[in-house]
């Protein structure tokens, strides 16, 4: 038997996780999440902005980072209509820019048809350039930005009114899947200028454990991986309890992506311990 | 450890061989049935301005939109290209080649369109020919030229010399701009990663290792939370010390410095752990997103989001 | 020379953008090779391009091994490299279209109208050239700034943030004023001066061509407003299935002169191009949806309160909550009270009457049913609408009229005056609202009319806005009943004749406004086919995006969650403490950040509350995960300095190597 476990294919471990994940989606099984205090911290730092404050969301990201990112770019803008901030949209990935479409479709018109397209929230798109971008974003961003995605003009663009760098945003938002990301925003505008530029972000678990050493000086705020996101929608829903029943589910992506999640968790722990028991067994058999 | 080799028998090893394709069988027979009895994976869209407008099945039933064969395809398209990138998991095959190769393609034409038209036309083109570029393509830029405009042209000609390198001969022309781009990122990353990864870092280490924290209600001293903080304060500060201790490797690691090191090395397995478990995270989020588009978009097996009639979803 | 000057741009490159970190007078410099960075980074981006086109075509044509999918590679390149660059699909962005309008091309030089004001361009070190948006149209001569054309708002705009002086803002509120067209033109007429085109609102009568006409003998004016007229007469018609039941020729013509409409066969008609406002006009025909009446209206506003902050005060005859839970599939709604008064809310009563006629309907949907009612809208909050509207806002004094009062010599100059005085709402206005909202059908126009009478002619501006703000995020009856439907389908069964009851209206109002939408895209002159966005929603490139791009990306990645486990299971082995301690903190961090660890640890008590896994797990992350990473970090940013400065002085040279093939 631990011959044969020790020789295991390892297609039967991917049948294995492909089942922790499956089985709890199809039976919607759902855990409830306690918040911890960074996630409260980083949902203070939008919540406790006045009505109206001027919002920069960068999506640095791209499909393939959907499934944790995905939740908390919702989350984030959600939580800005409702507190009916102004949004500056731009995307340092070249697919940035699609989803910020999508977010503005399935999100913003869908639910909040009362804001309006240039005089609540653009979208300026993706430029390339990395940290370039950043770079030109800190002294006068309309020398990249002539027109928003839709080419209007920027300086016809009523929420646009006064905006000419980052400092004069009062909170940046960075969703990071990884290079150009927060990484970037923190070294190139944070650094830059330190307590005049407030950034917030949420990132992929991958990111999430390099960039503890930059809170709370240089990132105020960070949502790490699906937990984080999870958190911040548990918050956001109970602050703000959506008014009709198809948005509950919407904005419930990532407390419904915990309970397979968990599953998985359990499952690679059971993987680490079967592993070293028969390892540990094949040394006591050898020696 | 002999790997591909599957948990069976020998006697059982050739009534086996069936038992893949019966179940791939079963599984696209199962498909079929959901497909012609529920119409799963269809995509239903109603007349807008710009188009037809994706929208949920309710409207549907309200009457009001229609199925689109164009998008129920492309749903149908991207589930079988996910499932043939999933079939990688169990051998390489020609599907996950095919779809690989499709990727590679795709992902190219998809990053060249958008760079052509978020920087290429607006500043550049929009910059050197205002005018021509406002008259047809983007009429939202001014025709006006701007104060010093022709300095446009220096990127204008790096980016050609760039693209110089495609050519048989005189690629070398390309080393020029790509001097420009090394010697751009270096001089921005030189003070990036100076200010923010390592004068920052240190102020940020040489903070008061005894910290006292008061109570809520501002009388005095909450000494509990206090002890905890300057606990803190000072794991940091010494794993901090010890992690650089280890990096130093012009000073042999014995005796006080050889013990710092290995508590170094502790500290750095502890970060490594926590990257670990974050990365699981990562990971699974992931696949947990793929199967949700799978049993949800495709096959409609759940509704999490109520986007249809509940007798639409089941699994039969 | 080849490896010297590559070099050469590289040393001054790193140090012009580090001298920009450090002096404000090199700031500009590096802003400028920031940009170029920019552009050549999206040149970087053809390349890679072109590169995977040369490296797969030469695999094709030698027929090397896997040369078909290098051929499926090239031919997914292409095709989705075509559908974007040409925008396929892509209609025109709707932003820049100038609906209603229809454009005519008059060369700037050509365009016969300048106006002058007295004064002189304000010369600025900061801003050396006037705003793009009038840069062409302004300039100066014998001490009078000139300018051709007719001033748009945010032209106008533009040149009052250019300088902030009060002569020049109270000279350009002078500007606008004068540089309009004829009163008789106002709002239908305008030159855009960026495409150079005349526009004219709607379509023009053959009396104002002939006043345009005579404006001016150029040829080129005269021509351009042939052109208009002509566009302006271009008649358009669809036939749509189902309309309004009070829509009447009448009520077309009023929307505007130009709309036609026969009842007999529903055939609706436009000459020339259809505006947004029309249009918004012509959707808007049904009747509002029904508010949640929490006051008996029978009530005189004798009884009312004067102040419009009626509270929502539970009252007698609020429908009662008995509910009957279980067995029973009928449901009452409503006190003894409300049936002997007829009803305080008598359109919900009908409404729940006429489902359950049709169908049976359970508890929970009757649950449904009342909170659906419940988040109707209330005559109260209209009343707040109104009220709040009628609030005086602080006038803003113009440019001129503080220009004045500076060379009165007034010492303390505000930008504002005094606050308009407070308009209310009449009794009579509020009770004729609180009618009008207990009235079988809410027409928004009969709400105007009842409020003109109680006014005398015309109701006051302020209501009229406070009505069109407030119901323009109302539903119309229709909608709210094609909700109701959607949220009682979600609790329970419908039979079919139930459905149709609350869906029938909606399909109708459906389809007048994809008819009405229709004839305003028919009706329209494209004037910039090309504007739209590559990725338009529903292009062939957006296809590729949602279908092929999007999910391959996402499985790519996906595909490690198996990796994972597999490496966890054959490859983590605690061979030693230093392996013990990273397996046992990846076990930690796994079950704190999953519901697990609260389950397993909750019940340490607080003193050790610590130790519990979601505890230890931000602690582990706090102080040992920051400290290694920030110890690692400090490394990285050492070494990063070092290559920088290596490839700066040209000590390394690597990336020059490949670059001399």
């Amino acid at each position: 038997m631990l011959e044969k476990l020790q020789h295991l294919d390892r297609r039967w471990v991917f049948l294995m996780m492909l089942l922790a994940v499956a089985v709890p989606m199809l039976a919607d099984w759902q855990v409830p999440e306690k918040s911890t205090l960074l996630v409260r911290q980083t949902f203070e730092a939008i919540d406790r902005l006045p009505e109206g404050s001027k919002i920069l969301l960068s999506w640095d990201w791209d499909p393939s980072a959907e499934g944790e990112l995905g939740p908390m770019a919702n989350a984030f803008v959600r939580h800005c209509c409702q507190k009916k901030h102004k949004m500056v949209f731009i995307a340092l990935w070249p697919v940035g820019q699609q989803l910020i479409d999508d977010t503005i479709e399935k999100l913003i018109q869908a639910d909040y048809p009362h804001l309006v397209y240039g005089r609540d929230y653009v979208n300026l798109g993706f430029k390339p350039g990395n940290e370039g971008v950043i770079k030109v974003l800190l002294t006068d961003l309309r020398q990249l930005y002539t027109t928003d995605a839709r080419g209007t003009n920027i300086e016809k663009i009523p929420v646009m009114r006064g905006l000419n760098t980052v400092r004069d945003f009062d909170l940046v938002v960075s969703v990071s899947a990884g290079y150009p990301g927060i990484k970037e925003w923190v070294q190139y505008a944070s650094a830059a200028y330190p307590n005049q530029v407030r950034l917030i972000t949420g990132t992929t678990g991958v990111s999430a454990p390099l960039l503890y050493p930059y809170i709370p000086d240089q990132l105020q705020g960070m949502l790490g991986a699906i937990k984080g996101a999870a958190e911040y929608e548990q918050l956001l829903l109970e602050k703000y309890p959506p008014t009709h029943g198809e948005e509950v589910g919407k904005y419930q992506e990532a407390l419904r992506r915990m309970g397979p999640q968990l599953a998985a968790h359990l499952l690679m722990i059971g993987l680490i311990v079967l592993g070293n028991i028969l390892y540990f067994a094949s040394r006591r058999k050898q020696s | 450890m002999a790997s591909g080799q599957l948990l069976v028998s020998e006697k059982t090893a050739g009534k086996s061989r069936w038992v893949g394709p019966a179940l791939l069988l079963a599984a696209g027979v199962y498909v079929a049935w959901r497909a012609a009895v529920f119409g799963c994976g269809t995509v239903y869209v109603a007349p807008a301005d710009e188009g037809p407008t994706s929208v949920s099945a309710w409207e549907a039933v309200a009457g009001v939109a229609q199925p689109s064969l164009g998008r129920t395809i492309g749903v149908w398209v991207a589930a079988l290209l996910t499932l043939a990138i999933f079939s990688f998991l169990y051998k390489d095959n020609p599907l996950y080649k095919l779809a690989e190769a499709v990727f590679v393609g795709v992902s190219a034409g998809y990053w060249m369109v958008v760079a052509f038209w978020t920087t290429l036309v607006p500043n550049l083109l929009g910059k050197l020919f205002p005018a021509w570029v406002s008259a047809g393509l983007m009429p939202g830029l001014s025709p006006e030229r701007e104060d010093a405009w022709y300095w446009y042209f220096v990127p204008l000609v790096l980016g050609l010399m760039l693209l110089w390198r495609l050519a048989p001969r005189g690629a070398w022309i390309a080393a020029w701009p790509l001097a420009f781009i090394m010697g751009a990122t270096a001089g921005v990353r030189l003070v990036g990663f100076l200010q923010a990864d390592f004068l920052n870092q240190i102020g940020a280490t040489i903070r008061p290792a005894v910290v006292l924290l008061h109570q809520a209600d501002g009388q005095g001293v909450d000494w509990t939370a206090s002890l905890g903080a300057t606990v803190q304060a000072l794991l940091l500060l010494v794993g901090v010390l010890c992690c650089l201790t280890y990096f130093f490797f012009s000073v042999e690691h014995r005796g006080l410095v050889g013990r710092a090191s290995r508590l170094g090395v502790w500290v750095l397995m502890i970060t490594f752990g926590a990257a670990f478990g974050y990365t699981v995270m990562g990971r699974i989020a992931l696949l947990a997103g793929r199967l949700e588009f799978l049993l949800n978009d495709w096959l409609w097996l759940i509704d999490p989001a109520g986007l249809r009639p509940p007798d639409w979803t089941g699994w039969w | 020379m080849k490896r010297t000057i590559p070099l050469v741009i590289t040393f001054v490159c790193g140090v012009v953008l580090l001298a920009a970190h450090f002096s404000p007078y090199t700031h500009r410099w590096g802003e400028a090779a920031m940009i170029w960075f920019d552009i050549l980074a999206s040149i970087a981006f053809l390349l890679g391009g072109g590169n995977l086109l040369k490296v797969h075509l030469k695999k094709v044509f030698a027929q090397q091994a896997g040369w078909a999918y290098s051929l499926i590679t090239v031919v997914a390149f292409v095709v989705t490299l075509w559908v974007g660059l040409v925008k396929w699909g892509a209609p025109p962005a709707a932003h820049l279209e100038h609906y209603g309008e229809s454009f005519a091309h008059v060369p700037l030089e050509e365009f016969p109208f300048t106006y002058s004001v007295p004064g002189q361009l304000p010369k600025t070190a900061e801003r050396p050239l006037l705003p793009a948006s009038v840069r062409a149209q302004l300039s100066q001569a014998d001490g009078q700034v000139v300018f051709r054309g007719w001033l748009l708002p945010n032209q106008k705009s533009d040149l009052l943030a250019y300088h902030p002086t009060l002569a020049w803002r109270c000279l350009v509120e002078q500007l606008a004023k004068a540089a309009q067209p004829s009163a008789g033109f106002r709002g239908k007429l305008a030159y855009y001066p960026e495409p150079q085109a005349l526009a004219f609102r709607g379509s023009m009568t053959p009396q104002e061509r002939a006043e345009l006409e005579a404006l001016s003998p150029s040829d080129a004016w005269r021509s351009a407003v042939a052109a208009l007229y002509e566009a302006g007469q271009r008649q358009t018609e669809v036939v749509a299935p189902t309309a309004p039941e009070r829509f009447t020729p009448e009520q077309a013509r009023k929307i505007s002169p130009a709309l036609d409409y026969d009842p007999a066969s529903r055939r609706l008609q436009i000459r020339g191009p259809m505006s947004l406002s029309e249009r918004q006009a012509l959707e808007q025909q049904f009747p509002l949806a029904r508010p949640k009446l929490t006051a008996d209206p029978a009530l005189t506003s004798a009884h009312q309160p004067e102040s419009s902050t009626v509270p929502l005060r539970p009252s007698a005859h609020q429908p009662g909550t008995s509910i009957v839970q279980g067995e029973s599939s009928t449901v009452q709604l409503g006190t003894a009270n409300d049936q002997q008064r007829g009803f305080a809310d008598p359109y919900r009563h009908h409404l729940w009457k006429a489902l359950e006629d049709q169908g049976p309907l359970t508890a929970k949907q009757a649950e449904v049913f009342q909170a659906h009612w419940e988040r109707r809208w209330t005559v109260e909050q209209l009343l707040e609408a109104i009220r709040m509207a009628g609030v005086g806002e602080p006038t803003e004094k113009t440019a001129c009229q503080m220009l004045a009062e500076k060379e009165q010599g007034v010492a303390d100059i505000q930008p504002i005056g005094p606050l308009e005085p407070d308009q209310t709402l009449r009794p009579e206005q509020a009770a004729a609202i609180r009618t009008w909202a207990a009235g079988p059908n809410l027409y928004l126009e009969d709400l105007l009319e009842q409020l003109a009478k109680t006014s005398g002619g015309q109701s006051p501006g302020f209501i009229q806005t406070a009505l069109q703000n407030f119901f323009h995020q109302v539903p119309t009856e229709a909608e709210a009943k094609k909700t109701l439907c959607v949220e009682l389908l979600r609790a329970g069964p419908l039979t079919e004749a139930q459905r149709e009851f609350l869906l029938a209206d909606y399909r109708a109002e459906w389809a007048w406004r994809t008819a009405v939408g229709e004839l305003f895209r028919q009706a329209h002159q494209v004037k910039f086919p090309w504007s739209g966005q590559y990725n338009a929603a529903g292009s062939p490139f957006w296809w590729i995006y949602e279908y092929m791009f999007k999910p391959l990306t996402a499985t790519m990645f996906a595909l490690l969650a198996f990796y994972v486990a597999s490496a966890a299971f054959r490859a983590f082995r605690a061979k030693n403490v230093e392996a013990a301690l990273l397996l046992g903190t990846a076990f930690v961090v796994l079950l704190g950040r999953t519901a697990a660890g609260t389950v397993l640890t909750g019940w340490l008590p607080d003193w050790l509350g610590w130790l519990r896994v979601e505890e230890l797990t931000v602690l582990i992350m706090t102080i040992f995960n920051t400290a290694g990473t920030r110890a690692i970090m400090i490394g990285i940013a050492l070494g990063i300095v070092a290559t920088s400065l290596k490839i700066i002085l040209g000590m390394d040279r690597s990336y020059l190597g490949s670059a001399e093939k």
